[in-house]
């Protein structure tokens, strides 16, 4: 009930937000090259809807399948650390300090081994996307009570069924939330690269609307982008919910 | 305890070890690599090997590879880039949030507009910012202000925002001056919130910079690096990564980290 | 084993945490005999290495000096015939009452490897042990949907689920209201007398030690050493009622008593 209240504000201030700005260019009459108005980008985005949509479909493509390997590999790396004291000693100030380096530094070398298009863009959005699920896996390893621990290892539980029973299923909702972050950081990092060096994606489109002083086609991908996000946010935030209820209906009782 | 200078020895061979340690993986490639070199076994179309490395560095510092101009020049003008977009995004972020901590009205008008932008990656804009500010200087400043005022807006909102009242209260009625005030209580009160959005900003304006120089300007690391790739000099590239990366921690560590320990330890107390 | 042959025994057993720049000395030279089937409590101030006897025992940690002797076996590795109880529940959020009961089952052996085929025979242990706590009719709920009280009998049952020999309770009802806690002495007496485990209880509260157990040691600061033994010769089963006698209050006191000398007071 709350969530869909929260989500009804949000479609409002953006309904508000286009009107004004309809508004805003129609009184001040300002020139389209300069602020194109919701109107004309409606226009353009039905003129171009073939090309934007084959754009579209191969950034998905590309943040998709980066997204699916850094899933795939912060998940094993995040339980690797999480699990054993000597791999979180041995990676996890290297991992640090990679995380404050602007991935996109990596981009040209990509376009070097691979040339320009899609596997640059796909190794970028995995590159930037994988460090939110390794820590996150591991602080939710991190957080099962000592407690519990001597329960299990009591009962000669060994480590690797402590972890198969209890680890993972406690860094879920960790786990979860961390993709609603990766998803978004994947495609961030497809858009970005693709706008450098590719010749397909909505990133490239963009930049070769740009070139063209096509304002209008800008702020269409512009929208395409916004929209693109907010869906795959949403459906990662579902996953969430589906998959892990009872963290977050623990943590409604508890406080 | 008698003998001190074992002790010593000692401290620096665990300092030694423990970056031994923590930075394996980084000297193992580095040996590797090292030695691949020597045996002549990287060919240098994919990646540099050591000599090529160490040659391309000293020809960028020296800028003898032509088109790609002087390193220094490059690092220099990223900084200074960086500092514009960065301080005016503080500066301007830090008002706003003041003004919707100070006004609920200020805050109901703008909160919509700040969910609304928030979420758009800085470099998203980058075919406006080209379009409006052409390429160069100001779009790169832009899009560094873009990718950091949000976070920072934020913060300062939150922090002057959930200052206890009754500070404000036990203030007034010992008469405090406005000066007093926002020196010994509104600052010191909001600065940890305020302080995680300037760092929050700090971040995503840095990460914005390198992608921004690469498609938005003619100059700067950035630029430099995709110029690198464009001529097919893995060298150069490298080279650019490894300052890239020397960049962000001298500014996340050095810069951001000892100014952030200084300023909120000292205030905690 | 025969009656007289204790079931748990310490013998000058002491107890050093070692780490990179201290050592904590929290059990020192401590001598304890446990029959089969006995219920002790462990009295003492805080920190004073209660927790860390039950380590020993249940063979989570190695003592520095001395010996541990469980059922006629030198201690030297978690034993498995140990169920144990903490203050907080610790249950899974991810699983219902009935699945959070049933986990040492799918852990400890020979049960491990029998239990997908023979499910429905240990839910119906499980059930039992959840009547008799009187749980039933929640087992499908899962922890975050009990109260606090109710946590704490499902983690009872879970701890005594695979018919364990040894009963091990840290503070189990320490974040209870008083009268819930009344109300699972009754509980862990009846459990006790059903399956009449060897019991250690920990606990902070005198009368809950005088009311469930037949022997209650006090211990002194730390390092940790048993000061005195006390039998409470109270026929069973005990009722709150028992509680308002005075031979039940002058136990109680003379504990405190000697718990305050045990602290240097
Ligand atoms: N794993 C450990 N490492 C180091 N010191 C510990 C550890 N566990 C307990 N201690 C110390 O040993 C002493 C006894 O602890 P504990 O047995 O938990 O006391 P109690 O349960 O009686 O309160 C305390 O001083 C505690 O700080
Ligand atoms: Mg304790």
């Amino acid at each position: 009930m709350k969530y869909w209240i929260r989500r009804t504000v949000s479609i409002w201030a953006t309904v508000l937000c286009i009107v004004l700005w309809q508004l805003m260019c129609v009184v001040l009459s300002i020139e389209p090259f300069i602020l194109p108005s919701p109107i004309l980008v409606y226009h353009s985005l039905v003129q171009y809807h073939e090309p934007i949509m084959i754009h579209a479909m191969q950034t998905l493509f590309t943040t998709l399948v980066g997204f699916a390997i850094a899933v795939a590999f912060g998940l094993l790396l995040g339980l690797a650390i999480g699990v054993e004291r000597a791999v979180y000693d041995g990676l996890y100030p290297m991992m640090i300090a990679f995380n404050s380096i602007p991935k996109v530094a990596i981009v040209p070398l990509l376009v070097i081994w691979f040339g320009i298009g899609t596997v640059p863009a796909i190794l970028t959005a995995f590159l930037i996307s994988f460090f939110p699920i390794v820590v996150n896996v591991a602080t939710g390893l991190a957080t099962i009570e000592p407690e519990l621990q001597d329960v299990l290892r009591s009962l000669g539980a060994r480590k690797r069924q402590i972890v198969m029973r209890v680890g993972i299923p406690r860094s879920m909702p960790y786990f979860f939330a961390s993709l609603k972050v990766a998803i978004t950081l994947a495609f961030i990092g497809s858009v970005v690269s693709e706008s450098i060096a590719s010749n397909a994606g909505i990133g490239y489109l963009m930049i070769a609307a740009s070139a063209r002083f096509d304002v209008a086609l800008v702020f269409a991908g512009f929208v395409v982008i916004s929209v693109m996000g907010v869906i795959m946010y949403e459906v990662t935030a579902y996953a969430e919910r589906k998959f892990t209820f009872w963290a977050t209906r623990a943590n409604d009782i508890v406080t | 305890m008698s003998a001190v200078a074992p002790a010593v020895a000692s401290r620096f061979e665990l300092g030694m070890t423990r970056a031994l340690y923590e930075w394996w993986l980084l000297i193992a490639l580095a040996v590797v690599w090292i030695a691949a070199s020597a045996l002549n076994l990287i060919p240098n179309s994919v990646f540099p090997d050591a000599q090529t490395l160490a040659r391309a560095t000293v020809d960028l510092v020296t800028g003898k590879v032509g088109v790609l101009g002087k390193l220094t020049d490059h690092v220099w003008i990223s900084f200074a880039r960086f500092a514009a977009g960065y301080s005016i995004a503080a500066g301007i972020g830090i008002l706003i949030g003041l003004l919707m901590a100070t006004s609920s009205l200020i805050a109901a008008l703008i909160l919509p507009i700040l969910r609304l932008l928030y979420p758009i990656p800085g470099l998203a804009w980058t075919p406006l910012v080209i379009m409006w500010a052409g390429i160069g200087e100001n779009a790169v400043i832009v899009l560094i202000f873009l990718s950091a005022v949000w976070p920072i807006v934020y913060g300062a909102y939150d922090g002057f925002r959930n200052i206890p009242r009754n500070y404000m209260l036990v203030c007034r009625q010992l008469g405090a001056t406005w000066n007093v005030r926002v020196r010994r209580v509104l600052l010191p009160a909001a600065l940890p919130m305020l302080f995680s959005g300037l760092r929050l900003g700090h971040g995503m304006g840095w990460r914005a910079i390198v992608g921004a120089e690469m498609i938005a300007a003619v100059t700067g690391v950035g630029y430099m690096l995709n110029m690198g790739g464009e001529l097919r000099r893995p060298d150069v590239v490298v080279v650019g990564m490894i300052v890239i990366a020397i960049m962000s921690a001298l500014l996340d560590r050095f810069v951001f980290g000892t100014l952030e320990d200084r300023l909120i330890s000292r205030w905690k107390r | 084993m025969t009656a007289d042959t204790p079931f748990i025994k310490l013998d000058r057993v002491s107890l050093t945490y070692q780490s990179r720049d201290s050592s904590t000395h929290a059990l020192d030279e401590t001598d304890m005999t446990i029959s089969t089937g006995e219920f002790i409590a462990v009295v003492g101030p805080s920190g004073c290495g209660k927790s860390s006897l039950l380590k020993l025992v249940s063979g989570l940690h190695p003592a520095t000096s001395g010996n541990v002797v469980v059922a006629g076996q030198k201690v030297t590795g978690p034993l498995k015939i140990s169920g144990m109880a903490f203050q907080n529940a610790t249950l899974l959020p991810w699983r219902t009452t009935l699945d959070n009961v049933l986990l040492p089952l799918q852990i400890v052996e020979p049960h491990a490897s029998r239990f997908r085929k023979h499910r429905d025979q240990y839910e119906a242990m499980a059930m039992e042990l959840l009547k008799l706590v009187g749980l039933d009719g929640f087992e499908t709920k899962y922890p975050w949907e009990l109260s606090g009280g109710m946590q704490q009998r499902s983690s009872l049952c879970r701890a005594l689920i695979h018919e364990p020999q040894m009963l091990l309770l840290d503070e189990p009802f320490g974040a209870l209201d008083a009268f819930t806690r009344e109300e699972l002495w009754g509980v862990l007496q009846k459990l006790w007398m059903t399956r009449k485990p060897t019991v250690i209880l920990v606990t902070h509260d005198l009368r809950e030690a005088v009311y469930l157990s037949d022997t209650v040691y006090v211990m002194s600061a730390r390092p940790g050493r048993i000061i005195s033994k006390t039998n409470v010769a109270l026929p069973r089963p005990r009722t709150l009622r028992d509680t308002f006698k005075p031979e039940f209050i002058e136990m109680a006191q003379n504990l405190r008593l000697q718990i305050s000398e045990g602290m240097g007071v």
